[in-house]
C-alpha cells in the first residue's frame, strides 16, 4: 500500500507543475462534489432590492446580477454542467480524431485519402448549422450536446495526431519494430500512442476552453443547456448586456473559465515535462 | 609562421555550466594568420564549445569562468554583450555542420549575405550587394547574379555549404572558424569544399573543428587534440600524426581504419554456396518519384560472409536494406531467401532469419522505453521464451554486446551513442537471425567508438556465423571489413567483386573517384600514395 502511495507521489515531486495541477484538479473536484454545500444562496432566486450589488458585498461574494440572485452561486451550479460538457465533449474528439489520425497516418492509400476528405468534409460544414440539425432530431439535454459538440470537432484532433504519427512512424524504432514483425495494432499502442502524449495534452488542453465557450454559444441559441441552467456559457452570454454597469458579471465566469483551463494546462504541461524528463 | 603574436590567442579558458560544473578546463590555443588549426576529438570533448565561446556565444547557462581571449589586440572575455555583437561579424566568420540547417529556408541567399554586409560592414545596398557577388564568385558558385535571387532549396548540399562559406567570409573577417564543414557531405563533394577551404583559408586564419583525425592531419598546419574539455596535446600535424606523444592521440590513431585490427571480420573460409538472401532485379520507385530510387540490382548475401554495400547519398543503399528486410514491399520475383526455401516466408519467418541495425542510435531505440523492455519486444512478439526467463535472456543478451544487465531499468537517454548501438545490436540478436543487416551502423559514431563495434561485431559474427550486410558511404571501412564490395550509384550497381579486388584495381571510373575523393586530404590512407588524385572539378 505504502510503495504504491509512493510511486503515484513520485512524478509529483519530481516535477512542481504537474503537483500544483493535481493540486488544482483536486480542487476543482471538490468544488463539484461539495458544489451544493457551498452555494450560499439559492442561484435560481433574486432578491431584486439587492440586484447589481458589486462583487465583495456583504453576503455576496461575487455580487448580484440584474435580477439579484448570487453570482457566487450561479458560478457553482453551473459548474458540473459546463464541464461535463466540456469534458465529454473533448474526450469524445480525441477518441475519434485520434484513433483517425492514427489510422489516416499508418494505413496509406484509400484509408487515408477517405480519413482526410471526411476531415475536410466536417470542417468545411458550418458547425452552427449542423448543431441546429442534431440538436432539432436529438432534442436538447446534455448528451446531445455533448455528442454534437464532439461530432463536429473531433478534425481538430485527427489534423494534429496525422502529422505528428506521420513524424513518428518515420522513426527508425518504429522501422525497426516492422523489421522485427512487431504487428501493427502493437505499433500503435506501444510505440506510436506514449509518442502522441504530448501532443495530446496541449490540443486538449486548448480544446477544453474551445469546448467550454462553444457549449455558451450553443446555449444562447436556446440548443443547449435546458432554460434556467446557469452554465458558465450562459452566464457569460448574460453578463453582455450588463458589461458596463456590472463587469463583475463577466468577470466571474470567465474567471472561472481562465481557471479551469489553467488547471488543466498545468496538469498537461506537467505530463509532457516528466515525459521529457523520463527521456 | 607569423613571427609576430599569432591573431588569435585563447589563454587559459574556462568555461562553467551551473550543474554540470566545469566543462572546459584552462584551454589554451594559438592561431597564427594565414594559418589552418585543427581541434580535434570526440563528440563532447568541448571543441565546439571553445569555439563559441571566442565571441561569447556559449549557449545559455554557460559562462566563462576565467582565461583570455585575443584577437589580434582585442580581449574579448570582458566585454559585454552589446559590446561583442557588432564584433561578431566582423571578427570570425562560422560555417557549421549542417549546411541546411544553418540557411533560413524562407529567405533568398541575396537577402541574407546583403543585410550582413550591410549591418557589420555598413555598406550601402548597392556596395553590399557588389560584395555578395564577388563573395558567391569567390566560393566559386556559378552565376553569383542569379544565385542571388535563388533560395536554399535550389542548391545542392554542397553549393549550400559553399554559401555558408560565402556568408561566413562576406565582412572579411580575419578569422574563419569551421565546425565540421565536411562531416554532413558526400565524399566528392567533401573534397571539392576543403579544396575551396584551403585557398580561401590563405587570406584568413581557419580554425577547423573535425572528429576526423585523418582529415585533420591532412589538411591542417596545426592540431590540438581536446579531451573531456581539455587540450591533452598540440603540435605540427605531421608531428603528431606520425609521433603522437599523449596515450589519448595514440588510442585515436589505432582505432583509424587501416590501423586498427579488424582484418578477421573478412571469414576467410570458402563461402558456403547456399544464399541467405538473393535480389534480382530489384527495381524501386517510390510514388512521384521521376526516377527510380534503385533499378535492376543483382546480388546475394551467403551464409557466413561480410558484403558491403557502399553508396553516396541517394544511391539507394538504404532502400535495398528496407526491401530486404520488408519495411518496402518488393515484387516477390525480385526478391528470394533461398535458405529459406522456394516459397516468400511469413513477416515473422523472414524477422528471425534477418534482423538490422540502424544508423542514428538516437532515433533507432523508442525514448519511453526501458532497456529491458526494448530488447525484449522481439522475444515478446515472437514469444521466444516464456515470461520469467525472459529478463535472464535480456541480461544475457545484454553482457554479450558489453553491457551492464543491472541498467536494464534505465531508458535509452541515460546511456552514450555507442552503448545505444550497442543494445540496437542486442535486440537484433534476440531474433538470433542468420543474417544481420547494418545500415551505416557505424558510422554515427566517434571513431574509437566505432573501432570498438566493429570489434564487437566480428566477435559475434565469428560466434554465431552470421552473414553480414555493411551499408555504408565509407569505402575505406568496406574494404577493411568486407569479403565482397558492392559499389552503388543511383540505384544501379557499377562495380562489384572480392574487396581487395574492388580497391587495388577499380574496374569503374566512379569507383576510382570515389576512392580518390576519400583520400584526397587524409593522411595514412592506405590510397593516398601512388594513385592518381582525383582532380576536383569546379
Amino acid at each position: 500500500m505504502r510503495g504504491v502511495l509512493k510511486r503515484l507521489l513520485a512524478p509529483l515531486k519530481a516535477s512542481p507543475q504537474l503537483a500544483l495541477g493535481a493540486a488544482a484538479l483536486l480542487g476543482w473536484i471538490l468544488l463539484l462534489a461539495l458544489g451544493g454545500l457551498l452555494q450560499t444562496h439559492d442561484p435560481q432566486l433574486g432578491d431584486l432590492a439587492e440586484r447589481f450589488s458589486p462583487a465583495g458585498t456583504a453576503g455576496h461574494l461575487l455580487g448580484t446580477d440584474n435580477l439579484g440572485r448570487d453570482l457566487w452561486s450561479r458560478v457553482l451550479s453551473g459548474l458540473p454542467w459546463s464541464v461535463g460538457v466540456a469534458t465529454v465533449s473533448c474526450i469524445l474528439a480525441l477518441l475519434l480524431g485520434g484513433t483517425l489520425g492514427m489510422c489516416a497516418a499508418q494505413y496509406q492509400g484509400y484509408p487515408r485519402t477517405i480519413i482526410n476528405q471526411l476531415v475536410d468534409a466536417t470542417l468545411s460544414f458550418p458547425g452552427l448549422v449542423a448543431a441546429i440539425i442534431i440538436v432539432a432530431v436529438a432534442g436538447r439535454g446534455f448528451w446531445p450536446l455533448s455528442i454534437t459538440l464532439g461530432l463536429l470537432s473531433w478534425p481538430v484532433f485527427a489534423r494534429v495526431v496525422y502529422a505528428e504519427s506521420l513524424r513518428l512512424l518515420a522513426q527508425d524504432y518504429v522501422t525497426a519494430a516492422r523489421v522485427m514483425a512487431v504487428n501493427t495494432p502493437r505499433i500503435l499502442l506501444g510505440h506510436l500512442l506514449p509518442g502522441l502524449r504530448p501532443v495530446l495534452a496541449v490540443v486538449f488542453t486548448f480544446h477544453f476552453a474551445d469546448m467550454l465557450v462553444a457549449e455558451s454559444a450553443l446555449s444562447f441559441l436556446g440548443l443547449g443547456a435546458p432554460l434556467g441552467v446557469p452554465t458558465w456559457g450562459a452566464l457569460l452570454q448574460e453578463s453582455r448586456d450588463f458589461l458596463i454597469v456590472a463587469p463583475w458579471l463577466m468577470a466571474a465566469p470567465a474567471t472561472a473559465i481562465a481557471l479551469l483551463v489553467v488547471s488543466i494546462h498545468l496538469l498537461g504541461d506537467g505530463l509532457s515535462a516528466l515525459d521529457r524528463a523520463r527521456r | 609562421m607569423n613571427a609576430s603574436a599569432p591573431l588569435l590567442r585563447i589563454r587559459g579558458l574556462c568555461v562553467d555550466f551551473p550543474r554540470g560544473g566545469r566543462v572546459l578546463h584552462d584551454v589554451s590555443l594559438d592561431a597564427a594568420e594565414g594559418e589552418i588549426v585543427g581541434l580535434v576529438g570526440e563528440s563532447g570533448a568541448g571543441k565546439t564549445l571553445a569555439t563559441l565561446s571566442i565571441l561569447g556565444l556559449a549557449p545559455a547557462p554557460g559562462r566563462i569562468a576565467g582565461g583570455k581571449i585575443f584577437v589580434g589586440d582585442q580581449e574579448l572575455t570582458q566585454l559585454d554583450e552589446e559590446a561583442l555583437r557588432p564584433l561578431r561579424g566582423r571578427l570570425a566568420g562560422f560555417v557549421f555542420q549542417d549546411p541546411s540547417a544553418s540557411l533560413n529556408p524562407v529567405r533568398r541567399i541575396g537577402s541574407a549575405l546583403i543585410e550582413s554586409a550591410m549591418r557589420h560592414s555598413g555598406l550601402s545596398r548597392k556596395q553590399a550587394r557588389k560584395r555578395a557577388i564577388e563573395a558567391l564568385r569567390s566560393v566559386e558558385l556559378p552565376e553569383p547574379e542569379s544565385a542571388l535571387r535563388a533560395f536554399p532549396h535550389q542548391f545542392s548540399g554542397g553549393q549550400r555549404q559553399r554559401i555558408m562559406i560565402a556568408l561566413a567570409l562576406i565582412n572579411r573577417p580575419p578569422l574563419l572558424i569551421a565546425d565540421e564543414p565536411t562531416t554532413a557531405l558526400d565524399a566528392a563533394v567533401q573534397s571539392r569544399v576543403l579544396d575551396l577551404l584551403k585557398r580561401r583559408a590563405r587570406r584568413h586564419t581557419l580554425l577547423m573543428i573535425t572528429h576526423d583525425l585523418a582529415l585533420a592531419a591532412g589538411f591542417c598546419d596545426r592540431l590540438y587534440v581536446m579531451h573531456g574539455g581539455r587540450v591533452v596535446e598540440h603540435g605540427p600535424a605531421r608531428e603528431l600524426f606520425s609521433q603522437p606523444r599523449h596515450n589519448y592521440t595514440r588510442s585515436l590513431l589505432d582505432a583509424l581504419p587501416g590501423r586498427r585490427t579488424t582484418a578477421p571480420m573478412r571469414s576467410g573460409r570458402p563461402q558456403s554456396r547456399e544464399a541467405l538472401a538473393a535480389v534480382r532485379g530489384l527495381t524501386v520507385r517510390y510514388r512521384g518519384a521521376a526516377q527510380a530510387a534503385v533499378e535492376n540490382v543483382d546480388f546475394a548475401v551467403h551464409a557466413n560472409e561480410t558484403v558491403c554495400l557502399v553508396g553516396e547519398s541517394g544511391s539507394g543503399k538504404t532502400t535495398i536494406a528496407r526491401a530486404l528486410a520488408g519495411v518496402i514491399r518488393a515484387a516477390p520475383d525480385q526478391l528470394s531467401f533461398p535458405a529459406l526455401g522456394d516459397d516468400p516466408p511469413s513477416a515473422a519467418v523472414r524477422a528471425r532469419h534477418l534482423q538490422m541495425v540502424f544508423q542514428d542510435p538516437y532515433s533507432s531505440l523508442n525514448p519511453r522505453w526501458p532497456v529491458e523492455r526494448i530488447v525484449a519486444e522481439p522475444i515478446r512478439t515472437h514469444r521466444l521464451c516464456s515470461r520469467p526467463e525472459q529478463k535472464a535472456r535480456v541480461a544475457a543478451l545484454l553482457s554479450r554486446v558489453g553491457l551492464d544487465p543491472r541498467r536494464m531499468n534505465r531508458r535509452p537517454a541515460a546511456f552514450s551513442g555507442g552503448q545505444r548501438q550497442r543494445i540496437a545490436l542486442a535486440r537484433a540478436l534476440a531474433m538470433n537471425p542468420r543474417l544481420l543487416l547494418a545500415d551505416e551502423a557505424l558510422s554515427a559514431l566517434d571513431i574509437r567508438t566505432q573501432a570498438q563495434i566493429l570489434a564487437l561485431l566480428r566477435d559475434i559474427r565469428e560466434e554465431r556465423k552470421l552473414a553480414l550486410l555493411l551499408i555504408t558511404h565509407d569505402l575505406s571501412l568496406a574494404s577493411e571489413v568486407g569479403d565482397r564490395v558492392i559499389v552503388l550509384r543511383r540505384g544501379r550497381i557499377v562495380e562489384q567483386g572480392p574487396a581487395s579486388r574492388v580497391m587495388n584495381s577499380p574496374r569503374h571510373e566512379y569507383t576510382r573517384e570515389l576512392l580518390a575523393a576519400q583520400a584526397r586530404w587524409r593522411r595514412g590512407s592506405p590510397r593516398q600514395q601512388g594513385r592518381r588524385m582525383y582532380t576536383p572539378g569546379l
